[in-house]
């Protein structure tokens, strides 16, 4: 038998219990709709998702097909959500700050830290996140999903699961080569911020990272600027946005806001230990060319890193270095097993089936909701349900 | 909740300057680690009365300079605006622990046993950092004497949290990532701070 064809069976084989799988946690199966439109949304993402997963395994390559995937998933976001809202409210604003403050809005993963931190502290909840957009918009979900991804994949959130991380992987690779070189210190900023966000969300009762500074309010739902204070705030997230997640991304290859500014992707960090793997570099393969420290999008990899044989605690096992590493040397890794080898292709293996499964979950109804949107325009004028 | 902020931030900051001084001090003289936190407790008791003393010290700063001032907002924020600069100034300061000093002229007083753990714990505890004129500001507009006091207290609690683990040596291991997120944070604290002076001058102002 012809080595290729072998190698697609081989692959097709693989592929086909996500496929079934999938086919359940995307929906597929659950589908209740008097037009086709719908269905026809979901079945799409279902086959893109699995193709997906047939090309990264088929290839042994996996950062450039989880970018697509990554990238297809922020920009779907806001086409589902600001349409969504609107039939809900009639406008994509939050109209007032206390509705932020009394939940009365999506729940989004970045507000667990400063929601369960405080929590313990105050026993209060300062977004509980009730708005009838469905559980998945609620914080009783988003919190038990959060538990149950790190646990599987940890800080891969921030590279496969996380719905606008998206913009600024994009952003970082528009550019052919780094314009602007960033101080590694950087990486710690987001620490500094999580400590801060934490600490006056407690004195203030209120959740400070979202009033103050999300970038990403920019592409999903901002305040009614109905006073000074508030046009400050929108002028914040928007600049926030424009710097840290475009120009800064683009200028620097580096997922700078991930990096810098991000409180869940710090408190992620931490998460971090509890999942079985990570990325390792095999010492003995290692040419020392530095490549992967210029090419980690998330400054993760040191000279020190190298020499431990570890990656820094903002990697989010996106596998850019383990398909850009000549000598082939960086492998993903289930702890407690040695580097490398048989054992690399099985850790990278599980990983991908527990990351595309994850992806599955939340990504494909973003996707699929932000296609059912394009197809509605395009059949009937509009993007609009009702 | 401010002076445990205050306290949180200077904290970390406070830690991974002082820690090469104080721990040396403490630890290398091969004491069991029983002993090392009896000498570790006299520190913070020393520290805790320097606190408590600027505690004082505020409640009759704040009777004397604000009590039916009608200015008190604008003086309050202005306080406010001007220590969270120096705050924020402190992240391009080459920092130096008063601990350091301290160990230095050790020698000279010849103070020995009990006396200088306790002696060096109240003089670093009398340190006046821009985090430390922000809590007496803070402190310094409150209504009576022992709400100065517990707010002080709350303080020192902010700031000891990250002794409490020196004589189990662990927290050093990444010093310079302790080091990098203080000073991170000190510019942090310094902007929420200004955003607070800025906001009880405009409340003074009736703006907002």
């Amino acid at each position: 038998m012809n080595k290729t064809l072998k190698k697609i069976i081989v692959t097709a084989l693989l592929t086909a219990p996500f496929a079934f799988g999938s086919y359940f946690v995307t929906g597929l199966f659950s589908w209740r709709s008097d037009g086709l439109l719908q269905p026809i949304s979901v079945l799409a993402v279902w086959l893109f998702i699995n193709t997906m997963l047939f090309i990264t395994l088929f290839t042994g390559k996996t950062d450039k097909v989880r970018a697509i995937l990554f990238i297809t998933m922020a920009i779907a976001f806001p086409i589902g959500f600001i349409l969504q809202l609107f039939e809900l409210r009639g406008h994509f604003m939050t109209a007032v700050m206390s509705d932020v403050i009394s939940g009365n809005v999506p729940f989004c993963h970045i507000v667990i830290p400063q929601t369960i931190i405080p929590a313990v502290f105050t026993k209060q909840i300062v977004f509980p996140g009730t708005m009838d957009l469905g559980f998945q918009h609620s914080a009783s979900f988003m919190i038990i999903f959060w538990l149950g991804v790190s646990l599987f994949i940890g800080k891969g959130w921030c590279s496969w699961t996380c719905f606008y991380g998206g913009w600024e992987d994009g952003c970082s690779r528009l550019s052919r080569k780094a314009r602007i070189k960033l101080n590694p210190k950087l990486v710690w900023g987001a620490v500094a911020v999580l400590l801060l966000v934490i600490l006056t969300t407690i004195e203030t009762a209120s959740p400070t990272y979202c009033l103050w500074l999300c970038p990403f309010k920019a592409c999903s739902e901002f305040f009614e600027v109905a006073s000074p204070l508030l046009a400050v705030q929108t002028v914040i997230f928007i600049v926030l946005f424009i710097g840290l997640v475009i120009i800064l991304p683009f200028l620097s290859k580096k997922r700078v806001q991930c990096m810098v500014l991000c409180p869940f992707g710090a408190f992620q960090s931490a998460v971090d230990k509890i999942n079985p793997f990570d990325i390792r570099i095999d010492k003995t393969k290692c040419l020392k060319c530095k490549k992967c420290i210029k090419e980690c999008p998330v400054m993760a990899i040191s000279e020190a890193s190298l020499e431990k044989g570890k990656m820094g605690f903002s990697c989010m096992k996106c596998g850019k270095c383990v398909d850009i590493c000549p000598g082939k040397a960086a492998h993903f890794h289930i702890k407690g097993t040695p580097v490398g080898g048989a054992f690399a292709r099985v850790a990278r293996t599980i990983f991908l089936y527990l990351a595309f499964t994850i992806f599955a979950g939340i990504g494909a109804g973003i996707i699929s909701s932000a296609l059912y949107r394009i197809l509605l325009l395009i059949t009937t004028g509009s993007m609009l349900t009702q | 909740m401010n002076n445990l902020i205050l306290g949180l931030s200077s904290g970390i900051a406070c830690l991974s300057y002082c820690v090469p001084v104080i721990l040396p001090f403490y630890l290398a003289r091969g004491n069991r680690v029983g002993k090392n936190f009896s000498d570790l407790l006299l520190f913070m008791s020393g520290r805790l009365a320097g606190y408590l003393l600027f505690g004082i010290a505020a409640f009759f700063t704040g009777r004397f300079l604000l009590e039916n001032n009608p200015y008190r907002g604008y003086l309050l924020g202005g306080t406010y605006i001007i220590f969270s600069i120096f705050l924020i100034l402190e992240f391009f300061r080459k920092r130096t622990c008063t601990a350091r000093k301290l160990e230095a002229v050790r020698g000279k007083l010849k103070v020995r046993g009990l006396l200088f753990p306790l002696l060096l714990g109240f003089l670093t505890g009398i340190n006046l950092c821009p985090t430390f004129m922000l809590a007496f500001t803070e402190a310094s507009s409150m209504n009576n004497l022992l709400e100065c006091l517990w707010f002080f207290f709350l303080f020192f609690v902010g700031t000891t949290v990250y002794f409490v683990p020196i004589p189990l040596l662990g927290l050093l291991r990444n010093r310079e990532g302790v080091r990098i997120v203080g000073r991170f944070l000190l510019v942090l604290v310094g902007i929420w701070f200004i955003y607070k002076g800025i906001m009880l001058i405009l409340a003074s102002g009736g703006i907002i």
